[in-house]
């Protein structure tokens, strides 16, 4: 698929998709947040884990409805012949019908690329706090998995991906055709840089045979 | 014009599910499992769903490697002297398999007279298309065409029951299969295939 046909076929999905409220996705994300933070006890490793995790979940399903949305629109999306067409697809197509969010591709390589969110509908209200250093004498000291000291009081907000759910859904969704693929969230605006960037690296391709009932004995 | 059965397959083979509607297969199903020559411990109806999976497989394979560079090489149907099935294969691996009398066209632009093939069996992929699908403009174009219903069948029912449901884990395993159970899937389908027109 052409370059100028995929952005067209991203505008066509989103516009018969049909759409909810950005202020109650962001809001319904944002206590989802809070309650992980409150279940895990401020534990941010764990929580980015867990927001991989529920992403996964959405992804395994995503794949299956952007494949058939584009079926019954008469989008052929088609296998794609190399990883910049996948990020293609799934930057132009993926994020957009389903979110209505602009993405960009970057820094292909043979095994990696990068995806770029300008708007993010899912922190429009977010500001993370400052992380403190509290000089409470009944807390104990705690050490980041850096080793740098964090006397004192509260959990280090700058390591918190808070939009973690997506490098989940990618996860996901690329799963399914057969690709393994790690992301990362490198570049945050919550914590400060000028955009959002999430780096793909694709560890696999899966091979698609018979299973175990079929090999002979 | 009948439908016979219907069956999906994941990825690795795996039936995730099976049904037959017409009188003649069900009558065919009971009969291989009274008469079963399967090696004991295995089920005869199985066995022969696992035939058609690996028919589909190695024919898959087959028309990816004749069918020429940038076209589609999609598998859409098999037709032998007594019945048709129809297959479509999503790329995240599902494949359905609906098997109808000869009378049902596949899609739109491959129709054929029912006396065509009469002995042999004849294979339809999408790089072959045979022109002219004049007669066709008085049928229903989306329910009077096997493949047409199996992409309905995965669009609106599969992804709208299955996939939505809390207990999907991804599309291949046994988990799946109980998933499937324990969704409307089977009610669902049930009634699509009972209305199409050329259903009996």
């Amino acid at each position: 698929m052409s370059k100028s046909s995929i952005t067209a076929s991203g505008h066509t999905l989103w516009s018969k998709m049909p759409k909810a409220n950005t202020e109650l996705f962001a809001l319904t994300y944002g206590s989802l947040i809070t309650e992980l933070l409150k279940d895990y006890d401020n534990d941010i490793e764990e929580i980015n884990n867990q927001l991989e995790r529920i992403g996964h979940s959405i992804g395994i399903r995503c794949i299956d409805e952007l494949l058939a949305k584009s079926e019954v629109n008469g989008i052929d999306i088609g296998p794609c012949s190399n990883l910049e067409n996948t990020a293609e697809v799934v930057a132009k197509i993926g994020f957009r019908c389903f979110l209505g969010m602009t993405c960009d591709v970057a820094n292909v390589t043979e095994k990696s690329f990068s995806l770029f969110l300008y708007e993010n509908p899912l922190s429009i209200f977010v500001e993370l706090p400052e992380t403190t250093n509290g000089d409470d004498d009944d807390r104990h000291q705690s050490f980041n998995s850096d080793g740098k000291e964090n006397s004192g009081g509260g959990p280090d907000w700058s390591k918190l991906k808070y939009s973690n759910v997506y490098c989940g859904v990618i996860r996901g969704a690329l799963e399914q055709i057969n690709m393994k693929v790690e992301c990362d969230f490198v570049r945050d605006v919550l914590r400060g840089h000028d955009v959002n960037e999430i780096k793909v690296e694709l560890k696999e391709i899966m091979s698609d045979g018979a299973g175990q009932d079929y090999h002979e004995e | 014009m009948v439908v016979h059965s219907i069956n999906i397959f994941d990825k690795k083979g795996k039936i995730l599910f099976t049904k037959a509607y017409s009188p003649v297969a069900i009558k065919q199903e009971r009969y291989l499992l009274e008469s079963g020559t399967a090696e004991p411990g295995s089920d005869p109806v199985t066995e022969q769903k696992k035939l058609i999976f690996g028919m589909l497989f190695s024919l898959r394979e087959l028309v990816g490697n004749l069918t020429p560079e940038h076209s589609n090489k999609s598998l859409q149907s098999i037709q032998t002297a007594s019945a048709t099935v129809h297959t479509y294969e999503t790329l995240s691996g599902l494949r359905f398999a609906l098997y109808t009398s000869n009378d049902v066209p596949t899609c739109k632009f491959s129709e054929r007279t029912a006396a065509g093939a009469a002995d042999t069996p004849m294979l339809t992929s999408s790089s072959t298309t045979a022109g002219g699908g004049g007669t066709s403009s008085a049928l229903d174009s989306t329910t009077a065409f096997g493949r047409d219903a199996l992409v309905h069948i995965y669009s609106n029912i599969w992804v709208e029951c299955v996939v939505r449901s809390p207990m999907y884990v991804g599309n291949s395993g046994d988990a799946l299969v109980e998933c499937i159970k324990s969704t409307s899937f089977e009610k669902e389908l049930d009634s699509y295939i009972s209305s199409l027109s050329w259903f009996q």
